[in-house]
C-alpha cells in the first residue's frame, strides 16, 4: 500500500495511509457559521453545461440554419440569466448540527439534513466540474418511504467541498460519540482494497456491461431499420460472413466493456477511516464517497458463473439512502470487482466488529423439488404453446422436443438453484445466499432489522414451508425462501432475542 | 406457536354485523360499541364491520367493472357468446366478492406483544408480520368517508423500512385511540431504554 498525496485542487482524498491524522484535518478549516452562503459563482455556467446537451434536438436544427449561431447564443444567454437568478436565490449553511439548503425563485424550498440522520456524503467532480475547478457535495439521508430528499450542493469550490465533507464527518462523529471522544485525533485510515486496471478490465468483461454494446448496436440497427436508413448500414456488413461478424462484435464488446469499467472505476480505492468507509474512483467523473459504517444496512456479494470460475466477485455496501441513476447512492457504491478472498475481507470490514457466520442451513430436498416443479411448470406453460401457433419456430413434434429440452434445462438450473440456497444465523449477522447463474450472498446485521414477516402460499402449506422476509431501512428486504418449521422458528427466535437485546441495551 | 396458525375466533356462530354504524351497535356480550374480538390466543380480530366494508368494495367493483363491460358487450354484440360469458364472469365475481371478505376478516388479526406489534392475515397466502416497538417512526390514523360513517379507522405504523407491513385496517375509532396510545407508550419506553434513561 502506498500513500496518496494531498491534492485539494484535485479533489481527491487527502490522507496518508499509515499516517497519524484524519485526512480532513489536513484541509484548512473553513469558518462554517450558521449564516447562509451562496454556491460558487460558476454555478450558472455549470448549469448551462447541464442544460445545453438536453436541448440537442433544438441545437441540431439551429446549427443547420444561417441564424443558428445567433439563436444558440440567445438560448445560452437566457439559460445563463435564468440560472444566475436561481443562483442568487440559493444559499446554504451549516451550523455544526444541520446542513440547510434554501433554493427556488418562485417557490422557496428549504431542505435540512441533521448530521445524525446522515447516511453518506459524496464529493463528486464530473468533467464539467473539473473543467471549472469546482466540486459538488451530495448529502444522502435515509429514505424509508416517508420522505426523501438528498441535499445536493451542486457547485462549491474544491476547497469548500472538501472542508464541508470534513466538517460533516466531524460533526457526525460528535453527534455519535460525544464532544470529548470526537476531539481525540482519529486513528489513521486503513486501505482495504485497491483495484488495478487489469482486475477492473476482468470485472468489466465478466459483468453485465459486456452486454451494453451489443444491446446498443442492436438498438441503433433497429432504429435505422425503422427510419429506412438501414441500407448503407447493412451494405457495410452484407459481405462479411456470420462468424467474422460475431467475432468482431464480440471483440468490440469485450474491449468496450473493459474500457467502460476501467474509466468508470479508475484508481478505485476503498479505505476505512475511523468509523467510515471511503470510496474513491472515476477517471472523468471523480467521485469520493464517505459511508458511515453505522449506516450500513446490508452487505451483498454477487458472482455469476463466469466470475465464479475466475475467482472474483462484486460487493454492494447498502445504506438506507436513495439509489440514483447515475450510480450514486445505496447500491452504486459497490465494489465492482474483487478477488474472492478480498471480497470476504471487505464484507467483514464493512460489517464492523460483527462476527460473520457461514450459511450452514441448506434448503431441504422437498423445497428443492418444489422449486424444480414450479419452474418447469411455468416454463412449460410459457413455451408449450409456441410450436403450435408461432411461425418461424420449429413446428409440431420437432417444436415439442425443443420445448421439452428447454423445460428440462430450466429444471436442471432450478435444481442447482434450490441446492445452492442456504442461510446461517450468527450472534450478530444473518447470512442468506443462493443462485446459480447469478449467485448472491446477503449479510444482514441483526441490529439493522426493522421488521419481519412470515408468509406461506397454499402450495408451501402442503409441505409446511415458509418464506421469512427481513425488512431493512429503505427499500431493502432479504428473504429466506422455503424455510422449514425448525428453520423458521430458529430465525424468528434469533430475531426476537436480538430485538430484546436491542431494546434492553 | 406457529405464527401462521389461526385459532378460530369465537364469533363463528355470530350473526353478520349490522350494516348500521357500529358505534351504536350492540354485540353478543351486550356491550355498546363493539370492538375487536379475541381469537383465544391473544390476537384480536378487526372490527366486525371490516368484513362489510371490504364486501361493499369488492361487490361494487365487480358490479361496476364486470357489469359495465357486460352491458357494453350486450349493447354492441347483442345476445352472443362473449356477452354471456362476461355476464357469467360478473356473477361469479360478485358472489366471490360477497363471500371472500368474510374469510379475509376471519383470518385478519393483530396483537400488541411484549416488544412488537404482530399481525396475521391471508386466506390462501398467509402472512405473519412483526413490527418492533422501538423501530416505530410514526403512527398515522386514517379515516375515509365510509369508515367515518362506520366508526372505524385505519392505523398505519411506519418504520424506517419502506416494506414494513404495519397497517391495521378497520379498527373501531375508540379502540384505535387506545391501541395508538399503547403503541406510542411502548415505543417511547423502548426509546427511553435505548437512550439509557
Amino acid at each position: 500500500m502506498s500513500g496518496t498525496d494531498t491534492d485539494a485542487a484535485g479533489g481527491g482524498i487527502t490522507d496518508d495511509v499509515g499516517g497519524t491524522a484524519d485526512a480532513g484535518d489536513a484541509v484548512p478549516a473553513v469558518a462554517f457559521v450558521a449564516a447562509p452562503r451562496r454556491l460558487h459563482p460558476a454555478s450558472p455556467v455549470v448549469d448551462l453545461a447541464v442544460w445545453l446537451p438536453r436541448m440537442w434536438p433544438v441545437l441540431l436544427i439551429a446549427v443547420s440554419r444561417s441564424w443558428g449561431p445567433v439563436a444558440l447564443g440567445a438560448v445560452a444567454i437566457t439559460i445563463l440569466a435564468a440560472r444566475a437568478v436561481a443562483w442568487m436565490r440559493t444559499s446554504w449553511s451549516f451550523d455544526g448540527r444541520e446542513l440547510t439548503l434554501s433554493s427556488g425563485v418562485w417557490n422557496r424550498t428549504v431542505r435540512s439534513a441533521p448530521v445524525e440522520r446522515l447516511q453518506q456524503v459524496e464529493v463528486v467532480r464530473k468533467l464539467r466540474h473539473q473543467a471549472l475547478g469546482v466540486s459538488s457535495v451530495r448529502v444522502q439521508l435515509a429514505d424509508g418511504g416517508i420522505s426523501s430528499g438528498d441535499v445536493v450542493l451542486e457547485v462549491l469550490s474544491v476547497h469548500d467541498a472538501e472542508a464541508l465533507r470534513v466538517e460533516l464527518e466531524r460533526a457526525r462523529r460528535t453527534a455519535v460519540v460525544g464532544d470529548v471522544a470526537a476531539a481525540v485525533p482519529p486513528p489513521p485510515s486503513h486501505e482495504l482494497l485497491r483495484l488495478t486496471p487489469g482486475l477492473l478490465a476482468l470485472g468489466g468483461v465478466t459483468g453485465a456491461s459486456l452486454l451494453l454494446l451489443p444491446a446498443a448496436a442492436f438498438a441503433v440497427l433497429s432504429v435505422l431499420d425503422d427510419v429506412g436508413l438501414d441500407d448503407d448500414a447493412f451494405d457495410l456488413v452484407r459481405g462479411v460472413s456470420l462468424v467474422v461478424g460475431i467475432a468482431v462484435v464480440a471483440a468490440i464488446s469485450i474491449a468496450g466493456a473493459a474500457l467502460l469499467t476501467v474509466v468508470r472505476h479508475h484508481q478505485f480505492r476503498l479505505s476505512r477511516r475511523t468509523t467510515d468507509l471511503v470510496v474513491e474512483r472515476g477517471l472523468f467523473n471523480r467521485r469520493t464517497t464517505t459511508i458511515p459504517m453505522a449506516r450500513v444496512q446490508l452487505v451483498r456479494l454477487h458472482r455469476n458463473l463466469v466470475r465464479r470460475r475466475c475467482g472474483i466477485a462484486s460487493i454492494d455496501v447498502i445504506t438506507s439512502g436513495r439509489q440514483t441513476l447515475d450510480g450514486a447512492g445505496s447500491t452504486g457504491d459497490s465494489v465492482p470487482v474483487a478477488r474472492w478472498a478480498d471480497a470476504l475481507a471487505v464484507s467483514s470490514a464493512a460489517l464492523g466488529e460483527r462476527s460473520v457466520v457461514q450459511a450452514d442451513r441448506p434448503t431441504v430436498p422437498v423445497a428443492v423439488a418444489r422449486l424444480v416443479r414450479r419452474r418447469m411448470i411455468v416454463a412449460a406453460v410459457l413455451l408449450g404453446w409456441i410450436p403450435f401457433v408461432a411461425s418461424g419456430w420449429p413446428e409440431g413434434p420437432r417444436g415439442a422436443v425443443v420445448v421439452g429440452v428447454v423445460v428440462v434445462l430450466v429444471g436442471v438450473v432450478a435444481r442447482a438453484t434450490g441446492r445452492s440456497r442456504r442461510h446461517g444465523i450468527g450472534d450478530d449477522v444473518v447470512v442468506v445466499e443462493g443462485g446459480t447463474l447469478a449467485w448472491r450472498r446477503s449479510l444482514v446485521p441483526f441490529d439493522r432489522v426493522q421488521s419481519w414477516s412470515v408468509s406461506q402460499s397454499p402450495f408451501q402449506r402442503r409441505h409446511d414451508l415458509h418464506d421469512v422476509a427481513i425488512h431493512l431501512a429503505g427499500h431493502h428486504a432479504v428473504t429466506v425462501k422455503d424455510a422449514t418449521v425448525e428453520q423458521r422458528d430458529a430465525l424468528l427466535e434469533a430475531l426476537r432475542r436480538r430485538e430484546a437485546v436491542e431494546t434492553a441495551r | 406457536m406457529d405464527p401462521l396458525t389461526r385459532t378460530d375466533p369465537p364469533h363463528e356462530d355470530h350473526p353478520e354485523p349490522a350494516a348500521s354504524p357500529v358505534s351504536s351497535a350492540t354485540d353478543d356480550r351486550g356491550t355498546t360499541g363493539t370492538t375487536a374480538t379475541d381469537t383465544g390466543d391473544g390476537f384480536q380480530l378487526l372490527h366486525p364491520v371490516a368484513a362489510t366494508l371490504w364486501r361493499i368494495g369488492s361487490v361494487a367493483t365487480a358490479l361496476i367493472v364486470g357489469g359495465g363491460a357486460t352491458g357494453i358487450a350486450f349493447a354492441v354484440a347483442g345476445v352472443e357468446v362473449v356477452p354471456l360469458c362476461l355476464a357469467a364472469v360478473t356473477v361469479v365475481w360478485t358472489v366471490f366478492g360477497w363471500w371472500f371478505p368474510q374469510q379475509r376478516y376471519r383470518h385478519w388479526s393483530y396483537r400488541i406483544g411484549d416488544a412488537a406489534l404482530e399481525l396475521r392475515r391471508g386466506v390462501w397466502f398467509r402472512t405473519s408480520a412483526a413490527v418492533p416497538f422501538h423501530r416505530i417512526q410514526q403512527i398515522d390514523v386514517e379515516q375515509g368517508p365510509i369508515q367515518r360513517r362506520s366508526g372505524v379507522v385505519t392505523l398505519r405504523l411506519r418504520t424506517a423500512a419502506a416494506m414494513s407491513e404495519g397497517t391495521v385496517p378497520h379498527l373501531a375509532s375508540d379502540e384505535a385511540d387506545g391501541v395508538r396510545a399503547r403503541l406510542l407508550e411502548a415505543a417511547r419506553v423502548s426509546r427511553l431504554i435505548d437512550d439509557g434513561h
